[in-house]
């Protein structure tokens, strides 16, 4: 499994650039654009990853950005990229997005995470065990889920996990291995699907 | 809230996201919505309300 993201984790040179790029884009937001371009494709894949349909997530990733621009006069710079604020800022978007059914909460998984979750659950990877891991996952609760989704789907770091769902990096570490646990059960729990 | 599990969706191309891309459109709907807060109940109720005070703070000197 990979440790670092690489979108997420910049170097200082990198992370003063986009401090200048957000000191500009205070003055006038057509200065936002380099931050636009730079993040608009890794939030659409955050918020497609959680939705079934494509053209609402381009929707709901316009709708962060215009937020972002509305706001960035109110943001502060902790040191971590701007993606942080961005990811929360979808995070909101889409929550809205479901509560007003312009969208589906959606769980997208493939073969290599498939394999993973077995691996971890020292099962076989057939069809039968594959169904119970979709049961499963369906039945977590909503913060288990993203736990689940943010670690062992889109493999982030626990510091990078924590500031999303604003925990503790080392509450976000116990947090994820509570899911996973649980994840766990409810997948025994289907073995006679 | 109910959910659905899609298995093994064909993942966007890079190229076809960026197609996506549209600051420009980000932009209008930022100096959109900066005018229309002008025009909103929510702006002219907090100036109908603060001048029917004032007047009665006046008014009472």
């Amino acid at each position: 499994m990979r440790t670092i993201n690489p979108i997420y984790h910049h170097s200082d040179q990198m992370l003063n650039q986009e401090q200048e790029w957000i000191v500009s884009a205070k003055e006038n937001p057509k200065y936002f654009a380099p931050l636009y371009e730079k993040y608009h494709e890794q939030i659409f894949r955050y918020v497609y990853q959680r939705m079934d349909d494509k053209q609402s997530a381009y929707d709901v990733t316009s709708q962060v950005f215009l937020k972002a621009l509305k706001n960035i006069k109110k943001f502060e710079y902790r040191g971590v990229p701007l993606a942080s604020w961005l990811y929360r800022i979808a995070k909101s978007e889409m929550n809205q997005a479901f509560r007003d059914k312009r969208a589906k909460r959606t769980i997208n998984i493939d073969d290599t995470q498939v394999a993973t979750f077995m691996e971890v659950f020292e099962e076989e990877t057939n069809s039968i065990n594959k169904k119970r891991l979709f049961n499963a996952l369906s039945e977590l609760n909503e913060l288990d889920l993203q736990l689940i989704e943010l670690r062992y789907f889109e493999e982030r770091p626990y510091r990078e996990i924590g500031d999303l769902l604003s925990f503790k990096e080392n509450n976000a570490k116990v947090k994820t291995f509570r899911a996973l646990e649980k994840l766990k059960k409810s997948f025994n729990k289907n073995s006679r699907l | 809230m109910k959910r659905k599990v899609v298995y093994n969706r064909w993942k966007v191309p890079s190229e076809e996201i960026q197609k996506q891309q549209d600051f420009d459109s980000i932009l209008k709907g930022l100096k959109k919505d900066s005018t229309g807060y002008w025009k909103s109940i929510g702006f002219w109720g907090t100036v109908g309300t603060s001048a029917v005070a004032l007047f009665f703070v006046i008014s009472q000197f």
